[in-house]
């Protein structure tokens, strides 16, 4: 009987390698016809069901009606939330910058000590003197009413999805999606039903970060020892008992981890939703000088600064208020801080300061013209490098990318003219080593190398849209299994069923791109700092900064030194998705085991051989893992590129979000985010394969 | 078996297990209306099941503890031995057969009913303590009464007395990870123990510990039982725990039981190899009372000269020192001194070289 099982399960396995392989060959001859001439079979390059809008009507009359019906309720909501915010925002408005300073910093010193209220009044201190108190405090006003929203809505639904079944089979992959899909697609729908103001920000930041505290509270809840559910079950305890007094403690500290998380989201999500405007915050502040270029340069950087400042703040307060045994001591000074505060505001009263704060606006207006001025300088006498960058990349990289060398290379840009004879032998040479490494074993390799080849000759835009789906699918096959594939095959029908397929093509184009620079640039950091203790103090502290700040702030530097454009997107984008990179690679090269590498060095293999033969192999799923973190960066960072250059799918959720177009901005959304889903899906199960292999 | 007879005439069965079966697999609820299934035997039951890819963790398991007995389920992991605790406990759902605890049967009674019997007669100790780690130890034992819904008073006064009970004075207030394994495995007995429970239930409680630390507590639940006096039903792996403690022990291998009997028993007749296995283990001077190899009579015969009377309940080993050299015979006494029985030196020491010979 086993034996007949197992040899069952021998004849599949040989079977699905048969068909594996036979579909990618097939697959794979046809796309080599097609890349090498398109115009002979037209039908099978064109985009099919272009011009399909039935399903953005359809989402478009089905929102209409669905807003007619729940209308009056919404607003209501949107009322209530309206008024919280403008409540708060009254409040802070007119509580004195100095009182607020003094509150906060008490706070600080509190929860943590001398070194976090310093850092908290220096942060407060700049708000004020830059100039932008109000538009601060505005911002804040909206934290402060979309982080306990967003708390109390994720803790709910982790505690649901832990104790339902039911729940948690719907609650768990709605997850995804929230955290996927680019937030300016929901945004589009949360206009028209909340209207205008804060309050999409709002629901929007409610939404988007909902998901690590619901996840926290579902993995906190998960890991309380059954032992502790029996000792509760045998001492008669009810549920609600067993619940608030056994198993939510016991997840405390799991539960504050996502606290923390979803604060900092929030306030993230909150700065986005600037882009709706009418909430006169920093977020616009910063998006509005940033669109001016390099002119207005320094005062997008000192609004940039403020919200860095107000995103390292309450992160550093939120994690300090997490420790119990400190929360539990200034809980018990409530009196205390009845007083401080008291007096903080009747000082703050006393003392408007206003005369102070003035001049160090001032300096700070001199400061923001000098550091224009400089960087006009600096492009004055650098831009001839920074253009010779751009364009460099453009031509070599980029345009050959996008368009393929076949197109790319011309006299013009490259100097050369591309004949047919130069094709024909670049073909030859492409097609004759990625053969000869597929006789050699080199499976992978091979492949890789045909792919990479096949597309620089034609360029990514003219991929047709069955041999990507074909090869996601088999990816999915191979790495995962049906389940996966079918889903793949579904999601990429999606994409082209609406009319996204070209656009998918350019934002699959830029992120490529994105992470391609990201591998070479990150994976040698990585390297470096897993062997030099030295790099790795450095580098650290930067990859923090990095993680931590807004997407938002990546704009700036970018847009000053290469103004808007498609260079500038990949900019950003590299700058927040190199991270991971660099982080995994470190952190797989620092878990090699130290025997293997003893091993090795007892061996005689010098430390290249050690690093290519042995520890790049071993830490290979960690830098999957870690690729895989750098293409998800990339794909959200590329909805946020979009305000100052990038194009593809993110710039159709833009277009959908400013014309109020609803079906085109949820169907492009989707699309990214099941781009997303996808590569996730199938990176993660690769690496974890590979995980298992060794 | 007769002189058990005697015993559930003096004191009533508190709990009792009724062809107990556990059936782990998929759809298990709905063997219950398999007709042919509950129509077999116990064996042919036992045997569909397994055949059908079931996995069996407890077969028709059948025993009755009586007040105030120790009854201790003895077997190798795997057994079945926790399987049938937690049965008992409801934390798992027999698949047949019925848990009565004072004549009230647990397993088709409605979850607030057995939530009541919890609160009030039931108490349990876990091999790995379970304690509530953001609890202090006070709050822990308070845990139970507090799920009752006592006065604030009321359960700190006997939180504290249950404290005392296992001689933590003064720890009340040490977080679990601040206590060591055998003060933490105290406090869960404390626990337990703090709503006076009918039914006492230990799974294990001694196995995480060191074996001096074992050895001790072993002795303190001696002592605790011997004042005390709950219906325990004890889980150990360990047979010489079970020897050292039991009043009677359940053998279980396999999820079925194989032997039920009083320590003696199992060391002077042992049901197969199996049991065997583990009583070659076990010193029989230690374990064997005077009663349990005694020849019965109601009078001491006429050739006994200068014999000393001991109780029946002496051990062998302790019976050592009064068989000193000269003195051949000993009179067994019974309840109120009764004779109930003779023994002799040569028959001693035949028993020891059975011991040196194994």
């Amino acid at each position: 009987m086993t034996a007949m099982i197992t040899a069952s399960f021998d004849f599949w396995g040989k079977w699905r390698q048969q068909v594996l392989s036979a579909a990618g060959l097939i697959t794979l001859f046809v796309m080599v016809m097609i890349l090498i001439r398109p115009d002979t079979m037209p039908y099978l390059t064109a985009e099919p069901f272009s011009g399909s809008s039935w399903f953005k009507d359809g989402i478009n009359l089905a929102i209409g009606g669905f807003v007619d019906w729940a209308k009056p309720t919404l607003r209501a909501i949107s009322h209530v939330v309206e008024e919280a915010v403008r409540g708060l925002q009254f409040g802070l408005h007119h509580l004195p910058w100095l009182s607020f300073l003094a509150i906060v910093t008490w706070l600080g010193w509190r929860l943590s000590g001398p070194g976090l209220a310093l850092l908290v009044a220096a942060s407060i201190f700049y708000m004020a003197a830059s100039g932008l108190w109000i538009k601060s405090m505005n911002t804040l006003a909206m934290v402060g009413v979309a982080i306990p929203l967003a708390l109390s809505f994720g803790f709910a639904m982790g505690v649901f999805a832990a104790k339902s079944k039911l729940a948690g089979r719907v609650i768990e992959p709605s997850l995804d999606l929230m955290q996927t899909i680019p937030t300016f697609a929901y945004l589009v729908p949360l206009i028209v039903l909340f209207g205008f103001g804060p309050v999409p920000g709002v629901i929007a930041s409610m939404i988007y970060a909902a998901p690590p505290i619901t996840r926290n509270v579902m993995l906190g809840l998960q890991q309380v020892p059954s032992e502790l559910k029996d000792v509760a079950a045998i001492s008669g305890s009810s549920r609600w008992q067993t619940f608030a007094m056994i198993e939510l403690p016991s997840a405390k500290k799991q539960i504050l981890v996502g606290v923390n998380q979803s604060i900092l989201a929030s306030l993230s999500m909150v700065i986005i939703a600037a882009v709706i405007g009418g909430f006169d915050d920093i977020g616009r502040e910063v998006l509005v000088a940033t669109n001016k270029g390099s002119a207005r340069f320094g005062e997008a950087l000192s609004a940039g600064i403020i919200i860095v400042l107000m995103a390292v703040v309450i992160d550093r307060l939120s994690r300090a208020a997490s420790d119990i045994s400190r929360m539990k001591k200034s809980l018990s000074s409530r009196r205390q801080a009845l007083i401080i505060t008291g007096i903080a505001i009747i000082i703050g009263f006393l003392f408007p300061m206003q005369g102070f704060i003035d001049a160090a606006a001032s300096v700070f207006r001199v400061t923001e013209a000098v550091i224009n001025d400089g960087l006009a300088q600096f492009i004055k006498s650098y831009g001839i490098f920074l253009d010779l960058i751009k364009n460099n990349a453009l031509i070599y990289v980029l345009l050959p990318m996008r368009i393929g060398l076949e197109q790319a290379v011309l006299p013009f840009t490259w100097g050369v003219t591309f004949t047919n004879e130069a094709q024909i032998i670049y073909l030859i040479g492409i097609i004759g080593t990625s053969c000869l490494m597929l006789f050699r074993g080199q499976k992978a390799m091979g492949l890789f190398l045909l792919a990479v080849g096949l597309i620089m000759f034609r360029g990514f835009t003219a991929l047709p849209w069955w041999a990507v789906t074909g090869c996601v699918c088999l990816a999915a096959w191979n790495t995962s299994g049906l389940r996966l594939a079918a889903m793949c095959f579904a999601m990429m029908l999606f994409i082209t069923l609406f009319g996204h397929w070209a656009d998918a093509l350019y934002s699959l184009y830029l992120c490529s791109a994105a992470v391609f620079i990201c591998m070479v640039i990150g994976c040698p950091l990585g390297i470096l700092a897993a062997k030099s203790d030295r790099a790795s103090n450095i580098l650290r502290p930067i990859n923090d900064t990095l993680q931590s700040i807004p997407l938002y702030i990546f704009l700036i530097p970018a847009v000053a030194l290469f103004q808007i454009s498609e260079f500038s997107a990949l900019v950003a984008i590299v700058l927040y998705a190199i991270v991971p990179m660099i982080r995994y690679t470190e952190h797989g090269l620092r878990s090699v085991p130290t025997q293997l590498v003893e091993a090795t060095t007892a061996q005689g293999c010098t430390p290249l051989q050690r690093l290519f033969y042995i520890e790049l192999p071993v830490a290979r799923p960690s830098i999957l893992l870690g690729l895989n973190q750098t293409v998800l960066f990339a794909l959200a960072m590329l909805i946020i590129a979009v305000l100052v250059g990038a194009r593809g799918l993110a710039e159709q959720v833009n277009i959908g979000l400013r014309s109020g177009d609803t079906g085109l901005g949820i169907t492009a959304g989707l699309s990214m985010a099941f781009i997303a889903i996808m590569a996730d899906r199938i990176l993660r199960s690769w690496a974890s394969n590979l995980g298992r292999s060794q | 078996m007769s002189s058990l007879r005697a015993t559930s005439k003096i004191h009533p069965v508190t709990l009792s297990c009724d062809g107990l079966w556990k059936v782990f697999g998929s759809q298990v609820e709905k063997l219950r209306q398999n007709a042919d299934l509950m129509a077999m035997s116990a064996h042919e039951r036992g045997q569909a099941l397994r055949d059908d890819g079931y996995i069996v963790g407890a077969e028709d398991i059948s025993f009755s503890v009586h007040a105030g007995e120790l009854f201790v389920i003895m077997g190798l992991s795997g057994s079945g031995k926790s399987t049938v605790l937690r049965c008992i406990a409801q934390l798992q759902q027999p698949t047949f057969g019925h848990v009565m605890l004072d004549g009230v049967c647990l397993d088709t009674m409605p979850e607030a009913e057995l939530r009541e019997i919890r609160r009030r007669k039931m108490g349990m100790v876990f091999q790995n303590f379970g304690l509530v780690p953001h609890f202090t130890a006070l709050q822990n034992i308070a845990f139970p009464l507090k799920v009752r819904g006592e006065s604030r008073a009321n359960i700190m006064a006997k939180a504290e007395e249950m404290l005392k009970l296992v001689g933590l004075e003064g720890r009340g207030n040490a977080f679990p990870s601040e206590l060591s394994g055998g003060q933490q495995q105290r406090v869960g007995i404390a626990r337990s123990l703090a709503v006076d429970p009918e039914i006492w239930l230990l799974d294990e409680p001694f196995s995480a510990l060191d074996p001096l630390i074992r050895r001790q507590l072993q002795d303190e639940l001696i002592e605790l039982q011997s004042r005390l006096k709950k219906s325990i039903v004890f889980v150990t792996h360990d047979f010489s725990e079970a020897v050292r403690l039991a009043d009677r022990i359940a053998i279980m291998r396999d999820g079925r039981m194989v032997q039920l009997g009083r320590p003696a028993d199992l060391l002077l007749r042992p049901a197969d190899d199996y049991v065997t296995s583990f009583v070659r283990d076990v010193s029989r001077l230690q374990v064997l009372r005077l009663e349990d190899v005694m020849t019965p009579a109601s009078k001491a015969p006429n050739d006994f000269k200068n014999a000393v009377s001991l109780d029946g309940k002496t051990t062998l080993e302790k019976c050592l020192i009064d068989l000193a050299p000269g003195q051949k015979h000993i009179i067994v006494t019974g309840y109120q001194g009764k004779i109930i029985g003779h023994f002799t030196r040569d028959h001693l020491l035949q028993i020891a070289n059975n011991e040196g010979e194994k």
